[in-house]
Protein backbone atom coordinates (compact mmCIF):
# COMPACT_ATOMS: atom_id res chain seq x y z
CA UNK A 1 0.00 0.00 0.00
CA UNK A 2 1.11 3.15 -0.95
CA UNK A 3 1.62 5.43 2.64
CA UNK A 4 0.00 8.79 1.67
CA UNK A 5 -0.69 10.26 5.02
CA UNK A 6 0.19 13.60 4.51
CA UNK A 7 -1.00 15.82 7.47
CA UNK A 8 -3.62 18.62 7.11
CA UNK A 9 -1.68 20.81 9.54
CA UNK A 10 2.49 20.04 9.13
CA UNK A 11 4.22 20.71 12.43
CA UNK A 12 7.52 21.87 12.92
CA UNK A 13 8.18 18.10 14.43
CA UNK A 14 7.33 16.52 11.28
CA UNK A 15 8.79 18.76 8.82
CA UNK A 16 12.60 17.70 10.97
CA UNK A 17 11.15 13.91 10.88
CA UNK A 18 10.62 14.61 6.73
CA UNK A 19 14.38 16.06 6.48
CA UNK A 20 15.93 13.75 8.34
CA UNK A 21 14.15 11.05 6.02
CA UNK A 22 15.21 12.62 3.14
CA UNK A 23 19.13 12.53 4.21
CA UNK A 24 19.25 9.42 5.34
CA UNK A 25 18.02 8.25 1.45
CA UNK A 26 20.82 10.45 0.15
CA UNK A 27 23.18 8.91 2.00
CA UNK A 28 21.87 5.45 1.00
CA UNK A 29 22.12 6.81 -2.65
CA UNK A 30 25.37 7.91 -1.94
CA UNK A 31 26.84 4.70 -0.89
CA UNK A 32 24.80 3.02 -3.50
CA UNK A 33 26.99 5.51 -6.50
CA UNK A 34 30.27 3.27 -6.82
CA UNK A 35 31.51 4.56 -9.55
CA UNK A 36 33.35 1.38 -12.05
CA UNK A 37 37.23 1.80 -11.52
CA UNK A 38 37.50 2.01 -15.22
CA UNK A 39 35.05 5.09 -15.84
CA UNK A 40 37.40 7.74 -14.76
CA UNK A 41 40.67 6.58 -16.77
CA UNK A 42 38.04 6.34 -19.54
CA UNK A 43 37.08 10.05 -19.38
CA UNK A 44 40.65 10.84 -18.95
CA UNK A 45 42.05 8.63 -22.33
CA UNK A 46 39.27 10.09 -24.20
CA UNK A 47 40.27 13.31 -23.68
CA UNK A 48 43.82 13.01 -23.83
CA UNK A 49 43.10 11.84 -27.72
CA UNK A 50 40.80 15.28 -27.66
CA UNK A 51 43.97 16.90 -26.85
CA UNK A 52 46.46 15.03 -28.95
CA UNK A 53 44.52 14.72 -31.65
CA UNK A 54 45.53 18.49 -33.52
CA UNK A 55 49.13 16.34 -34.03
CA UNK A 56 47.54 13.67 -36.08
CA UNK A 57 49.56 13.75 -39.77
CA UNK A 58 46.38 14.36 -41.49
CA UNK A 59 42.87 16.59 -41.06
CA UNK A 60 41.57 13.63 -41.91
CA UNK A 61 43.00 11.29 -39.17
CA UNK A 62 42.45 14.46 -37.00
CA UNK A 63 38.47 13.67 -37.47
CA UNK A 64 38.60 10.30 -37.07
CA UNK A 65 40.49 10.42 -33.60
CA UNK A 66 38.10 13.37 -32.52
CA UNK A 67 34.82 10.90 -34.08
CA UNK A 68 36.04 7.83 -32.38
CA UNK A 69 36.57 9.79 -29.13
CA UNK A 70 32.85 10.96 -29.32
CA UNK A 71 32.10 7.65 -29.90
CA UNK A 72 34.17 6.27 -26.74
CA UNK A 73 32.73 9.44 -24.42
CA UNK A 74 28.75 8.36 -25.42
CA UNK A 75 29.90 4.76 -24.71
CA UNK A 76 31.15 5.39 -21.32
CA UNK A 77 28.26 7.24 -20.41
CA UNK A 78 25.92 4.19 -21.30
CA UNK A 79 28.07 1.72 -19.59
CA UNK A 80 28.25 4.06 -16.77
CA UNK A 81 24.39 4.08 -16.76
CA UNK A 82 23.77 -0.02 -17.29
CA UNK A 83 26.47 -0.54 -14.40
CA UNK A 84 24.72 1.38 -11.69
CA UNK A 85 20.83 1.92 -12.75
CA UNK A 86 21.60 6.01 -12.73
CA UNK A 87 22.29 8.49 -14.90
CA UNK A 88 23.94 11.67 -13.19
CA UNK A 89 25.09 15.04 -14.96
CA UNK A 90 23.85 17.51 -12.36
CA UNK A 91 25.99 18.40 -9.61
CA UNK A 92 25.72 17.95 -6.14
CA UNK A 93 26.26 21.28 -4.59
CA UNK A 94 28.69 24.54 -4.90
CA UNK A 95 32.20 22.95 -4.85
CA UNK A 96 31.58 20.18 -7.54
CA UNK A 97 30.09 22.31 -9.68
CA UNK A 98 33.19 24.75 -9.08
CA UNK A 99 35.50 21.71 -9.60
CA UNK A 100 33.49 20.88 -12.90
CA UNK A 101 33.73 24.38 -14.55
CA UNK A 102 37.77 24.15 -13.43
CA UNK A 103 37.79 20.87 -15.40
CA UNK A 104 36.31 22.13 -18.59
CA UNK A 105 38.15 25.58 -18.51
CA UNK A 106 41.55 23.37 -18.07
CA UNK A 107 40.68 21.27 -21.09
CA UNK A 108 39.70 24.18 -23.28
CA UNK A 109 43.10 25.70 -22.50
CA UNK A 110 45.20 22.43 -22.58
CA UNK A 111 43.40 22.29 -26.26
CA UNK A 112 44.27 25.43 -27.45
CA UNK A 113 48.03 24.96 -25.99
CA UNK A 114 48.33 21.86 -28.25
CA UNK A 115 46.50 23.37 -31.37
CA UNK A 116 49.20 26.44 -31.02
CA UNK A 117 52.51 23.89 -30.31
CA UNK A 118 50.86 21.84 -33.40
CA UNK A 119 51.05 24.58 -35.71
CA UNK A 120 54.67 25.92 -34.47
CA UNK A 121 55.63 21.75 -35.02
CA UNK A 122 56.48 20.96 -31.39
CA UNK A 123 55.17 17.51 -32.14
CA UNK A 124 56.94 16.23 -28.43
CA UNK A 125 55.54 19.23 -26.83
CA UNK A 126 51.89 18.18 -27.67
CA UNK A 127 52.76 14.74 -26.47
CA UNK A 128 53.53 16.19 -23.20
CA UNK A 129 50.51 18.37 -23.21
CA UNK A 130 48.56 14.99 -23.38
CA UNK A 131 50.20 13.37 -21.22
CA UNK A 132 49.90 15.63 -18.95
CA UNK A 133 45.68 15.75 -19.67
CA UNK A 134 45.31 12.18 -18.55
CA UNK A 135 47.03 13.21 -15.32
CA UNK A 136 45.25 16.24 -14.70
CA UNK A 137 42.01 14.60 -15.66
CA UNK A 138 42.26 11.75 -14.10
CA UNK A 139 43.12 12.97 -10.76
CA UNK A 140 40.30 15.96 -11.10
CA UNK A 141 37.78 13.58 -11.86
CA UNK A 142 38.44 11.89 -8.42
CA UNK A 143 38.36 15.02 -6.64
CA UNK A 144 35.10 15.30 -8.53
CA UNK A 145 33.85 12.16 -7.34
CA UNK A 146 34.69 13.30 -3.48
CA UNK A 147 33.32 16.82 -3.78
CA UNK A 148 29.71 15.03 -5.02
CA UNK A 149 29.59 12.10 -2.37
CA UNK A 150 30.36 14.63 -0.11
CA UNK A 151 27.52 17.10 -1.35
CA UNK A 152 24.98 14.44 -1.59
CA UNK A 153 25.65 13.06 1.92
CA UNK A 154 25.55 16.41 3.59
CA UNK A 155 21.67 16.31 1.93
CA UNK A 156 18.86 18.42 1.97
CA UNK B 1 18.98 30.92 -6.36
CA UNK B 2 16.26 29.71 -3.95
CA UNK B 3 13.46 28.52 -4.77
CA UNK B 4 10.14 30.50 -2.85
CA UNK B 5 8.57 27.84 -0.23
CA UNK B 6 5.35 26.45 -0.91
CA UNK B 7 3.86 23.49 0.69
CA UNK B 8 2.66 20.71 -1.14
CA UNK B 9 0.18 17.85 -0.09
CA UNK B 10 0.57 16.35 -3.04
CA UNK B 11 4.11 15.35 -2.63
CA UNK B 12 4.06 15.07 1.56
CA UNK B 13 2.80 11.64 1.57
CA UNK B 14 6.63 9.78 2.80
CA UNK B 15 6.60 7.49 0.00
CA UNK B 16 5.84 10.53 -2.89
CA UNK B 17 8.59 12.79 -1.01
CA UNK B 18 11.12 9.82 -0.81
CA UNK B 19 10.65 8.76 -4.38
CA UNK B 20 11.27 12.78 -5.58
CA UNK B 21 14.36 13.23 -2.71
CA UNK B 22 15.97 10.44 -4.28
CA UNK B 23 15.41 10.91 -8.05
CA UNK B 24 16.02 15.12 -7.41
CA UNK B 25 19.90 14.77 -7.52
CA UNK B 26 20.19 12.42 -10.68
CA UNK B 27 18.91 12.80 -14.33
CA UNK B 28 17.17 9.00 -14.11
CA UNK B 29 16.93 5.98 -11.78
CA UNK B 30 16.36 2.23 -12.95
CA UNK B 31 12.93 1.38 -10.92
CA UNK B 32 15.00 -1.86 -9.61
CA UNK B 33 17.66 1.18 -7.98
CA UNK B 34 14.67 3.14 -6.28
CA UNK B 35 12.73 0.05 -4.82
CA UNK B 36 16.24 -1.82 -3.05
CA UNK B 37 17.48 1.82 -2.20
CA UNK B 38 14.10 3.06 -0.46
CA UNK B 39 13.30 -0.45 0.33
CA UNK B 40 9.78 -0.53 -1.05
CA UNK B 41 8.09 -3.47 -2.17
CA UNK B 42 7.70 -3.38 -6.11
CA UNK B 43 3.81 -3.08 -5.29
CA UNK B 44 4.01 0.23 -3.39
CA UNK B 45 6.59 1.99 -5.71
CA UNK B 46 4.94 0.78 -8.90
CA UNK B 47 1.71 2.53 -7.60
CA UNK B 48 3.06 5.79 -5.87
CA UNK B 49 4.71 5.90 -9.07
CA UNK B 50 1.27 6.29 -11.10
CA UNK B 51 0.46 8.68 -8.65
CA UNK B 52 3.40 10.84 -8.77
CA UNK B 53 3.27 10.55 -13.21
CA UNK B 54 -0.99 10.86 -13.18
CA UNK B 55 0.41 14.44 -11.06
CA UNK B 56 2.85 15.38 -13.76
CA UNK B 57 5.68 15.39 -11.07
CA UNK B 58 7.40 12.00 -12.78
CA UNK B 59 8.16 10.50 -16.10
CA UNK B 60 8.64 6.77 -16.73
CA UNK B 61 10.20 5.10 -20.16
CA UNK B 62 10.57 1.18 -20.45
CA UNK B 63 13.23 0.09 -22.81
CA UNK B 64 14.94 -3.07 -23.87
CA UNK B 65 17.76 -4.15 -21.47
CA UNK B 66 20.81 -6.01 -22.80
CA UNK B 67 21.21 -6.83 -19.35
CA UNK B 68 18.46 -8.77 -18.82
CA UNK B 69 18.28 -13.09 -19.97
CA UNK B 70 14.27 -12.21 -19.90
CA UNK B 71 12.26 -10.22 -22.61
CA UNK B 72 11.06 -8.35 -19.89
CA UNK B 73 11.94 -4.51 -20.57
CA UNK B 74 13.73 -1.85 -17.84
CA UNK B 75 11.77 1.36 -16.12
CA UNK B 76 13.46 4.12 -16.11
CA UNK B 77 12.35 6.85 -13.51
CA UNK B 78 12.68 10.54 -14.08
CA UNK B 79 11.36 14.01 -12.01
CA UNK B 80 9.98 16.21 -14.53
CA UNK B 81 10.96 20.03 -14.75
CA UNK B 82 7.52 20.82 -13.11
CA UNK B 83 8.30 17.91 -10.46
CA UNK B 84 11.26 19.48 -9.74
CA UNK B 85 10.11 22.86 -8.98
CA UNK B 86 7.63 21.56 -6.70
CA UNK B 87 10.34 19.07 -4.94
CA UNK B 88 12.35 22.33 -4.36
CA UNK B 89 9.67 24.51 -3.25
CA UNK B 90 8.33 22.29 -0.85
CA UNK B 91 11.78 21.30 0.56
CA UNK B 92 12.03 25.23 1.10
CA UNK B 93 8.87 24.99 3.26
CA UNK B 94 10.23 22.27 5.01
CA UNK B 95 13.28 23.72 6.10
CA UNK B 96 11.18 26.78 6.74
CA UNK B 97 8.69 24.82 8.91
CA UNK B 98 11.50 22.93 10.98
CA UNK B 99 13.39 26.26 11.93
CA UNK B 100 10.43 27.54 13.40
CA UNK B 101 9.53 30.19 10.50
CA UNK B 102 6.08 31.04 9.37
CA UNK B 103 3.64 28.36 8.39
CA UNK B 104 3.83 27.88 4.61
CA UNK B 105 1.23 28.28 2.26
CA UNK B 106 -0.25 24.88 1.11
CA UNK B 107 -1.07 23.34 -1.98
CA UNK B 108 -3.56 20.80 -1.60
CA UNK B 109 -3.64 17.61 -3.72
CA UNK B 110 -7.73 18.43 -5.35
CA UNK B 111 -6.90 22.38 -5.74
Amino acid sequence: MESHQSPQNPTPDGARAALDALNADRSALADRIVTPPWFYPGIAAVTTAFVASPAAPSPLIQCVVVALGSVALISLVLAYKRVTGLAISRTAGPRSLALLIVLGALVVLLLITSLALSLMDREPWVAATAAFTFVMMWAGCLAYDRAYDAELRRGA
Amino acid sequence: MEPDPRFDEAIHAPTRLRICGLLRPVDSADFAVLRSTLGLSEANLSKTLRSLVALGYVRTDKAASPSRADARRTTTVALTSHGRRAFDAHLAALRDLANGRLAPSVDREDD
